[in-house]
């Protein structure tokens, strides 16, 4: 006969998983990597032009 | 600071911390920048945007009755070109993803040094006016 969880444990092991993911999903991020991912998105932002290019 | 004479940026302020908005008026009024006007919820933010179309919006994200990053929505879809830095004490790297993608020209925290937020504000607003495609 399969271990019945009981209901409150099951909850309570899904509440941990999803605070154990959180930071790894949303982490602080210091005012030098804002820099970064402002200059990454500027990048993909800015027109290409003929002159570019890539083999 | 020839550059800020000739082409004097204009701000409007969304925070709803009002010694913040003070601060950063005398900051930016230091730097060159002329204030149009100040907001302190994100509804304020875009009916003041609408009005003064200011080059440079500075907007907080926690705000009351609509929060910064709505607001970013609607300002920068109202105003196609103005440059808006959120300024604000929120530095999860989902929100400073979101807000880049939605169209903001930065991100500054607030505990960046104040004269780093002037520099890094006129810096944003130049870079703005120099790419290719960039506002104006």
């Amino acid at each position: 006969m399969r271990e019945r969880i009981p209901l409150e444990k099951l909850l309570l092991e899904i509440v941990d998983d999803e605070f154990a993911e959180a930071p790894a999903r949303s982490r602080q991020v210091s005012q030098d990597e804002i820099g970064e991912m402002v200059a990454r998105k500027r990048a993909e932002r800015k027109p290409r032009t003929g002159d570019d290019s890539e083999s | 600071m020839k550059y800020i004479k000739e082409h004097v940026p204009t701000v409007v302020l969304a925070d709803d911390e009002t010694h913040i908005r003070m601060m950063m008026r005398v900051v930016l009024a230091r730097a060159g920048f002329q204030i149009l006007a100040e907001a302190s919820n994100g509804n304020e933010a875009v009916e003041r945007c609408r009005e003064s179309k200011p080059g440079i919006v500075l907007l907080d994200i926690n705000m009351p009755v609509l929060n910064g990053d709505e607001a970013l929505r609607k300002i920068v879809s109202d105003n196609p070109g103005v440059v808006v830095i959120m300024l604000t004490s929120v530095s999860d790297s989902l929100t400073v993803s979101r807000c880049i993608e939605l169209g903001a020209a930065n991100y500054l925290r607030k505990d960046t040094p104040v004269q780093e937020i002037a520099a890094r504000v006129l810096q944003t607003w130049k870079d703005s006016h120099t790419e290719p495609g960039g506002a104006e």
